[in-house]
């Protein structure tokens, strides 16, 4: 019986993954924020980590990074590993340190979520030697991350019910 | 009990990273089996949610049930007409203005394709097209639609492709100005690709280009085909940081909006170096 609920839930859970994933890469489809659009995957990704445990969490996070690597450059890479270690970290101080409520996801998320973005930044566009990276973190990747932290907080609630519901 | 869990966690993350790091390698290659996999997969669902989101903003129920009416009447009268005017209708808007293109030159090879997906963590409006290395598309390409140069093919797999865009930095095109003669490189920047806009660099110092003029492609460095259009000089500006000056470029196409574009995959002066004529 229980092992019926977990399925159901892990179910539930990819069918968000591949909805998310529909939604966060289909032209036109969500309002972009002075062209920035929310980075899905890795709110999807965070709010499972609120409420799985650490190896279920650190899996999810590695799936939705692969799909946004395949999204974006085609290759298994950055997302991916990123998502993992965030979200293994996440879940690890949820599970270990600190309550489970909204309060504290949403601290670790924000911090995440600046985290992955940021780095993203970084590596890729700093380092890449794009010009004018000062302007493209301030107009793009900040509103970026604020979009993506704000798509956070109706998912880890809809995570949680899932949760609930099939536990 | 507890440091049991947290080394098995441990041990698990260890694991995942080696799996995600050697997936990481593998995929790395042009053409890997893990894109291609997931891109084949998937192509069917991007399609038809690219094709809802662009019919997003049709008419309502009730004025489609009207539209239905007068189009029956429209049909049954348009059958009526000549057989002949009826399949030259039909063909001209299914070959598309691409093959218009390819009648003035013969030697283009051009496979159409469908944006199935737009990359969330693209800052230059890269998209993707649901055509890959199946029908014959590499990577550097040039991608067109109706309207000109859109971007070139920076990525590809069996079942898609992703294009760089022209308002990206990492676009570098050999172009000439239609009206002086003048060629320079087209390339993107952060501050004009937030109002859709592109760059012509490496103006000579006695450049002749002004507002107004048409940028084409050079077709020097073999990698695009000449006479491409690209855009209109929106105005000539001066870098202070390399005391150079480049031209504002407004391409022809609104590349954040395309919903389908084409690939070239040969013409005749693919991989060779030609010597510019130009200025």
């Amino acid at each position: 019986m229980r092992s019926k609920r977990v399925f159901f839930r892990r179910l539930a859970f990819a069918l968000e993954v591949i909805l998310l994933w529909v939604l966060q890469s289909t032209p036109k489809l969500l309002p972009e924020l002075y062209g920035a659009k929310p980075f899905l995957l890795l709110s999807a990704a965070l709010a499972m980590s609120a409420c799985e445990e650490v190896i279920p969490s650190m899996i999810w996070g590695a799936v939705c990074g692969a799909l946004s690597d395949i999204s974006s450059s085609g290759t298994v890479g950055f997302f991916s590993i990123a998502f993992a270690l965030v979200c293994f970290a996440q879940a690890s101080l949820l599970d270990t340190y600190l309550n489970r409520n909204i309060l504290t996801s949403g601290v670790l998320s924000l911090g995440s979520v600046a985290a992955v973005i940021g780095l993203y930044f970084v590596f890729f566009r700093l380092f890449a030697g794009v010009p004018d990276c000062g302007t493209l973190f301030v107009r793009r990747y900040l509103l970026r991350m604020a979009y993506t932290f704000i798509c956070y907080i109706p998912l880890y609630f809809l995570n949680r019910f899932l949760r609930k519901t099939f536990s | 009990m507890k440091k049991k869990t947290h080394n098995r966690n441990l041990k698990a993350l260890i694991i995942t990273l080696i799996i995600l790091t050697v997936l990481s390698v593998f995929s790395q290659a042009e053409n890997s089996l893990v894109s291609s996999g997931v891109n084949t997969l998937t192509k069917g669902l991007f399609r038809v949610s690219a094709r809802a989101a662009a019919s997003a903003d049709s008419a309502t129920r009730e004025e489609l049930l009207r539209e239905n009416e007068e189009l029956k009447r429209e049909n049954a009268s348009l059958r009526a007409q000549l057989s002949e005017y009826i399949d030259t209708k039909a063909e001209n808007e299914r070959l598309w203005s691409y093959y218009g293109l390819k009648k003035e030159n013969p030697s283009y090879q051009v496979v159409p394709g469908n944006v199935i997906r737009r990359d969330v963590n693209d800052d230059f409006y890269a998209f993707t097209l649901d055509v890959g290395t199946a029908l014959g598309v590499r990577v550097g390409a040039p991608v067109i639609t109706e309207n000109g140069l859109v971007g070139w093919v920076s990525q590809a797999d069996a079942a898609a492709c992703k294009v760089k865009t022209i308002l990206s930095p990492d676009t570098k095109a050999s172009v000439t100005d239609k009206q002086s003669g003048d060629s320079g490189v087209l390339s993107g920047s952060v501050s004009l690709c937030e109002n859709h806009l592109t760059a012509m660099t490496k103006l000579a110092e006695s450049h002749q280009v002004k507002e107004g003029d048409m940028i084409v492609t050079a077709g020097t460095g073999g990698v695009y085909p000449a006479g491409l259009l690209v855009g209109q000089v929106q105005s000539i500006e001066f870098n202070k940081y390399d005391a150079s000056r480049y031209a504002v470029i407004k391409p022809y196409e609104d590349v954040s909006s395309i919903t389908a574009a084409a690939v070239i995959t040969d013409f005749d002066s693919k991989g060779k170096v030609v010597k510019s004529d130009a200025k």
